[in-house]
C-alpha cells in the first residue's frame, strides 16, 4: 500500500515538475521563435540565448503589485484563477507519456509513466475537467466588474463550448476505433505502423481536433477572448502579479495539453513504428519519442500563432458551428462505415 | 476507489500551486493602495457605467442553449462509440438513425439562422 | 501652375451672378489662388454656388482675429476646384461686436469641426451649425476666453472653470456604451471614442479627442519667426512631419512670391517620397497589429529601418529632418547620397513587393478587411475625406496632382484609386502607393538638376498677403493658410492635418459594425491625432532631460550595431 503510494507521488512529482517547467520552456520557444520567423533577435540579454528571460520574467510578476479592483466580486475573482490554472494542470493524470508497463519501481509495477493508470474513463475524464476552464474565464470576465473583462468572458465562453462540441465528437472517431476510454489502449492500438495512426486513418478528424485544439487554449488566430486590440486583454484585464501569471501559465500549460492529447490520440503516443522496446530502456525511449511528438505541435502553436491574422468573432462562430461540427460528423460516418466494412482493423 | 488517488494526489498539488504562489507573491510585494487604481479600467477615463448592466447580445443564450441540447447527444454517443465493435450491425444501423435525427435539428437550426452570429 | 487662369475667370463669373453686391472685392494674390471677399450674409449663397456650380471641395475655415488691423474677425473658408488647379478663399469680414456668421456645416458636413474650433479659439460663433459643441479646448477651459485672439498672450494660463464639460451625445434607447480610448492598446495616441453597441452590433459613436493640443498655431502667430516655424512645424507630426514643414514654407512662399530654386524643390520631393515609403510601411505594420498579425508588424518596421538611416544619411536626422527653409532647403544632396539612395531604395523594393505578396495573398486579411468599415464615395465627398481614405472610397484626389508642387508637375504621380470603399480598399490604395514613392524616388534623384538650394531673399515679407498651399502627405492631404504679418511672423497660421476631416468619416464607417471592426476601421484612416491636435512631442511635464555627451552618443551608437551608424 505505501510502496504503492510511493509510486503514485514519484509519478505525481515527476508529471508536475515537468508541466511546471514546460511553461518558461514554452515561453522562452515562444518568444524566440517569434523572433526568428520576423527577422529580429529576441530576448537575448539574460543568461546564454536568453534563456533566463523567463526566469526574470517570473521575479517581476511576483513582485508586481497586486490589484484588486474595488468593485470587484472578491470570492470569484480570487477563485477564477485558481480554476484555470488548476484545471490546466490536473489534466495531465491520464495522458500516457511513456511505455513501461513492465517495469517495477520498489517491488511495485510501474504499470507506464502515467499517473492514474486505473482510471478507466480516461477520455472522459479529460473532457470533463477539460470543460471546467470555461469557468475560470466566465468568473473571471464576471467578477472584475469591468466590461472589456465582460466581454471578453463572454465571447470566450461561447467560444470554448462551441469548440468543445467539435472536439468531443472529434474525439468519438477515436474512441468507437479503440472501443475504450483508457488513452493507453488508445496508443497501444495505434502502435506498429505509421498507418495506424489515427491521424492517417481519420484525417478528417484528426483536422478537425487541431482546429478545435487552436480555439480552445484561446491562441491566435483564435485569441479572441484576450484581443488586446480590441478588448484590451479581455477576461484577464484587472488581474496583476501572481493571478495574472496564473492565467498566463494556465495557456501554456493547455498549449502542452492540447499537444499531448494530439500526440495521445491521433500520433500514435510514445509508440515509435518499427521499434519495440521494453524495461527501462522502452521506458526512456517512449518517453523521449512523446516528448518529441509534443514538442512539434508546441512548435506548431508558435508557428501559426506568429503567420497568421486574428478571425473576428462571427467568422469563428462561423466556422465552428457551420464548418467544424458536420465535418466532425463527417468523420463519424466515415470511421462508422469504414469500421464496418472492414476497412479498419 | 484507488484509481482515484492519484487523481486526489494531483489536484492536492494543482491547488496549492497557485495557492502558495499568489501567497509568495503578497509577502514580497509592494502595495501603494489608492482607490484610483482600485477603478475598474475603462480606456482612463471614468466608467461611464457600471459592468453589469452592460447588455450583450442575446446569441450568447441561444449558443448556450444550441450547446446544451448538441452535447447532451454527444454523450449519448459515448458509450456507444466504445461499444462500437460489439455491437456491430445493429449498433451501427441504430446510432446512425440517432445521428440522422440529429442532423435533422442541425438542419433546423441552421436555416432558422440560429448558427450565424450576426 | 498658370493652368487656373481662365477657370478663375469663370468662377468669378458664377459668384458674381449668385451674389451680385455681396462681393466687396476679387484678388489674386497668385495665379492659382482666388480670393473672394464677400458679404458675410451671403456665405450660404457663395458656398452653395461653388459647391453646385463649380464642383469645389472644402478644405477648411480659418478664424482670424483681425481686430487690431482692421477692426473686425474674418472667417475664411477655402476650397479647391481640384480639375482645375485652383484656390478659392472665400473671406468673410464679422463685425467685432458679437461676431456671428452663418453656418455652413448644414451645406458640408466637413466643415463641422473648422466651424467649432473657430468659436472655440477665435470666438465667432456659426449660426445654424448642427453640433455647436466645443471641440479643441480642454474640459476646464472657462467660457468666453478665446486663446487664438490677439489679445490673449501665448503664455496666460486661464483659471480652471467648472461646468464647462460638453455634453456627450445621447445614448441610443436599449444600447451599451463601451469606450474606447483615449489609454487603448491600439491608439498610440489619446483619443476618446464612445461606442453605442446593442450587442456586439456598433450602432453610433461620438468622439473626444484634443487631448494633445499644445497651441502651436499660437506659437506661431506669437513668439517665433518665419524662419523658425519649420522647425516647429516639423514636430508637428511624429511620423510625417516634413510635409508640415514643407507645407509652411510653400504657404509663406507663395504668400511673399519667392521662387525655389528646382533643385531645392527636387530635394523636397524626394524627402516627401522617402517620408511616404516610411511612413505607409508603418501603417502596413500596425495595421497588420490591429488584425493580430505582429509579424506584419515587425517584417515592416525592418524594411522601413534603412529608410529612416537613408534620411539620417541625407539631413543629419532619422526624423526632424531640419530640412526645410523658407526659400528651398539646407542640405545638399551629393553624388555620395545619390547613391546611397538607390541602393538603400532596391532591397527596400524587393521586400516590400514580398510583403505586398503575403498581404494579399491571406485570406483571413481578405475576410477581415472585404466588406467592412464602408465609406460610400457620396458621404467621402460630402465630409470632404482626403487622402488614400478617400481614394479607396474612389475619390480621385491626389494633392500631388491637382496642385502641383515641388517638382511634382516632373516627377508625375500615379494616382491610386479604388472604388469599394472598404479597409481592403485603403490597404490597397497605400500598398500601390509605397511602391509609386519608390519609384518616384528614383525618378527624382535620377533627374536632380544642378543650381542652388536655397533662394536668397533679400527683402521682408511683405504683410496682409494670403498662402495657401496643400502637401498630400501619406495620411492624405495637409493644408497650410498663412496670412502674412509684421515683425518677420505670420499674423495667422493654419494647419489642417490630413486626419481632421478624415476622423470626421469615422461615425459613418463604425456604424453598423461589429466592436472587433471599430480598431482596424479606425486604423485604416491611418489616424495621426498629434498632427490633428497640433502638438509637440516633447513631454514638458517630465522635466527629465540628460544630456548625453557626443562621445557617449557615439559608444551608444556603437553598441546598437547598426550598420552604417555613425556615417
Amino acid at each position: 500500500m505505501w510502496a504503492e503510494l510511493a509510486v503514485t507521488t514519484a509519478k505525481v512529482v515527476v508529471v508536475a515538475l515537468a508541466m511546471v517547467t514546460t511553461v518558461p520552456i514554452m515561453v522562452w520557444v515562444e518568444r524566440r521563435g517569434a523572433a526568428f520567423i520576423q527577422d529580429r533577435l529576441g530576448p537575448n540579454r539574460v543568461g546564454p540565448l536568453g534563456l533566463f528571460q523567463p526566469v526574470i520574467d517570473v521575479v517581476k510578476l511576483i513582485f508586481k503589485e497586486d490589484v484588486t479592483p474595488a468593485a470587484a466580486n472578491k470570492g470569484l475573482y480570487y477563485l477564477a484563477p485558481l480554476i484555470s490554472l488548476g484545471v490546466a494542470m490536473v489534466t495531465f493524470i491520464v495522458i500516457p507519456f511513456g511505455a513501461g508497463h513492465d517495469v517495477s519501481l520498489f517491488g511495485v509495477p510501474l504499470r507506464g509513466l502515467i499517473v492514474a493508470p486505473d482510471l478507466n474513463v480516461g477520455v472522459l475524464y479529460l473532457l470533463a475537467i477539460g470543460s471546467l476552464s470555461v469557468y475560470g474565464i466566465v468568473l473571471a470576465g464576471w467578477s472584475s466588474n469591468n466590461k472589456y473583462s465582460l466581454l471578453g468572458g463572454l465571447r470566450s465562453s461561447a467560444q470554448l463550448i462551441s469548440y468543445e462540441l467539435a472536439m468531443t465528437l472529434a474525439v468519438l472517431g477515436v474512441l468507437m476505433a479503440t472501443g475504450s476510454l483508457h488513452l493507453s489502449d488508445v496508443v497501444a492500438r495505434q502502435s506498429g505502423a505509421v498507418w495506424h495512426w489515427n491521424a492517417v486513418t481519420q484525417v478528417i478528424g484528426f483536422a478537425v481536433f487541431l482546429v478545435a485544439a487552436f480555439a480552445e487554449t484561446n491562441r491566435l488566430p483564435f485569441d479572441l477572448a484576450e484581443a488586446e486590440t480590441e478588448l484590451v486583454a479581455g477576461y484577464h484585464v484587472e488581474y496583476s502579479s501572481m493571478k495574472f501569471a496564473c492565467f498566463f501559465m494556465a495557456e501554456y500549460l493547455n498549449m502542452a495539453t492540447a499537444s499531448a492529447l494530439t500526440v495521445t490520440l491521433f500520433f500514435g503516443g510514445g509508440t515509435l513504428p518499427g521499434v519495440t522496446l521494453t524495461g527501462w530502456l522502452g521506458l526512456f525511449v517512449s518517453t523521449a519519442v512523446f516528448v518529441a511528438k509534443m514538442c512539434f505541435f508546441l512548435w506548431l502553436f508558435v508557428w501559426v500563432r506568429w503567420s497568421l491574422p486574428r478571425f473576428r468573432y462571427d467568422q469563428l462562430m462561423q466556422l465552428g458551428w457551420k464548418g467544424l461540427l458536420p465535418l466532425a460528423t463527417l468523420n463519424l460516418v466515415w470511421v462508422g462505415i469504414a469500421m464496418t466494412m472492414g476497412w479498419l482493423r | 476507489m484507488s484509481a482515484y488517488i492519484p487523481i486526489l494526489l494531483f489536484i492536492l498539488v494543482a491547488v496549492s500551486f497557485p495557492i502558495i504562489t499568489i501567497l509568495i507573491a503578497k509577502l514580497v510585494q509592494a502595495g501603494r493602495h489608492d482607490p484610483v487604481k482600485a477603478e475598474p479600467y475603462e480606456c482612463g477615463i471614468k466608467p461611464t457605467s457600471e459592468a453589469h448592466d452592460t447588455r450583450f447580445s442575446v446569441r450568447y443564450y441561444l449558443i448556450a442553449v444550441l450547446f446544451v441540447v448538441f452535447d447532451v447527444e454527444t454523450v449519448f454517443l459515448y458509450p456507444w462509440a466504445v461499444m462500437f465493435r460489439k455491437l456491430a450491425l445493429f449498433g451501427f444501423i441504430e446510432m446512425f438513425v440517432f445521428l440522422a435525427i440529429l442532423v435533422v435539428g442541425y438542419v433546423y437550426a441552421w436555416r432558422r439562422g440560429a448558427l450565424s452570429w450576426v | 501652375m498658370a493652368k487656373g487662369n481662365g477657370d478663375a475667370e469663370r468662377v468669378e463669373e458664377v459668384l458674381g451672378e449668385r451674389l451680385g453686391r455681396g462681393i466687396i472685392a476679387v484678388g489674386r494674390p497668385q495665379p492659382d489662388t482666388l480670393l473672394v471677399t464677400i458679404e458675410p450674409g451671403t456665405v450660404l449663397a457663395a458656398t452653395q454656388a461653388l459647391l453646385d456650380d463649380l464642383g469645389a471641395r472644402f478644405l477648411v475655415s480659418v478664424g482670424t482675429d483681425r481686430r487690431p488691423i482692421s477692426g473686425d474677425f474674418a472667417v475664411t473658408h477655402l476650397f479647391s476646384l481640384d480639375q482645375s488647379h485652383l484656390y478659392v478663399v472665400l473671406e468673410c469680414p464679422v463685425a467685432s461686436e458679437n461676431p456671428e456668421i452663418d453656418s455652413i456645416t448644414p451645406l458640408i458636413p466637413g466643415a463641422a469641426w473648422s466651424e467649432r474650433e473657430i468659436r472655440d479659439v477665435v470666438g465667432v460663433s456659426t449660426r445654424g451649425h448642427p453640433d455647436p459643441r466645443r471641440l479643441l479646448l480642454p474640459d476646464d477651459w472657462p467660457e468666453g476666453v478665446y486663446p487664438l485672439r490677439r489679445d490673449f498672450p501665448y503664455n496666460e494660463r486661464p483659471p480652471a472653470a467648472e461646468g464647462t464639460r460638453p455634453a456627450w451625445v445621447p445614448t441610443p434607447e436599449g444600447a451599451s456604451v463601451v469606450t474606447l480610448g483615449p489609454f487603448f492598446p491600439v491608439l498610440e495616441e489619446p483619443s476618446n471614442w464612445r461606442l453605442f453597441v446593442e450587442g456586439e452590433t456598433v450602432v453610433g459613436c461620438d468622439y473626444r479627442g484634443f487631448y494633445n493640443h499644445r497651441g502651436v498655431e499660437k506659437l506661431g502667430d506669437s513668439v517665433m519667426t518665419y524662419n523658425e516655424i519649420p522647425y516647429l512645424a516639423e514636430r508637428i507630426c511624429g511620423i510625417c512631419g516634413f510635409i508640415h514643414s514643407t507645407c509652411y514654407c510653400q504657404a509663406v512662399e507663395r504668400a511673399a512670391g519667392i521662387e525655389v530654386p528646382r533643385r531645392a524643390r527636387y530635394i523636397r520631393t524626394m524627402m516627401l517620397e522617402l517620408e511616404r515609403i516610411h511612413s505607409h510601411l508603418l501603417w502596413l505594420g500596425i495595421a497588420g497589429h490591429i488584425l493580430g498579425f505582429d509579424t506584419v508588424l515587425m517584417q515592416t518596421w525592418r524594411i522601413r529601418e534603412p529608410v529612416m538611416w537613408l534620411a539620417e544619411v541625407i539631413t543629419g536626422n532619422r526624423k526632424s529632418y531640419g530640412m526645410n527653409t523658407i526659400g528651398g532647403v539646407r542640405r545638399d544632396v551629393t553624388e555620395v547620397t545619390k547613391a546611397r539612395i538607390l541602393e538603400v531604395l532596391g532591397p527596400v523594393e524587393k521586400e516590400s513587393l514580398a510583403v505586398r505578396d503575403a498581404v494579399v495573398g491571406d485570406t483571413t486579411l481578405h475576410m477581415r478587411t472585404k466588406n467592412v468599415g464602408i465609406l460610400e464615395n457620396a458621404w467621402a465627398r460630402q465630409v470632404c475625406v482626403v487622402g488614400p481614405p478617400a481614394r479607396g472610397s474612389g475619390v480621385r484626389i491626389d494633392a500631388r496632382i491637382d496642385h502641383p508642387y515641388a517638382a511634382y508637375d516632373e516627377v508625375v504621380p500615379r494616382l491610386c484609386a479604388h472604388d469599394e470603399g472598404d479597409i481592403w480598399a485603403r490597404v490597397l490604395v497605400r500598398i500601390e502607393e509605397l511602391l509609386d514613392s519608390i519609384r518616384l524616388v528614383r525618378e527624382a534623384a535620377a533627374g536632380l538638376p544642378d543650381g542652388p538650394i536655397v533662394a536668397e531673399i533679400t527683402e521682408e515679407i511683405p504683410s496682409g498677403r494670403i498662402g495657401v498651399s496643400t502637401v498630400e502627405a501619406p495620411r492624405g492631404e495637409a493644408v497650410h493658410y498663412v496670412l502674412t504679418g509684421g515683425d518677420n511672423r505670420p499674423w495667422r497660421w493654419r494647419v489642417r492635418a490630413p486626419t481632421y476631416p478624415n476622423l470626421q468619416a469615422m461615425p459613418a464607417m463604425a456604424a453598423g459594425g461589429n466592436i472587433a471592426d471599430i480598431p482596424i476601421t479606425l486604423g485604416s484612416l491611418d489616424p495621426c491625432f498629434s498632427c490633428t491636435e497640433r502638438m509637440e512631442t516633447v513631454d514638458v511635464r517630465s522635466r527629465n532631460v540628460r544630456v548625453y555627451s557626443p562621445a557617449e552618443l557615439l559608444a551608444m551608437s556603437r553598441r546598437s550595431g547598426r550598420p552604417g551608424g555613425g556615417s
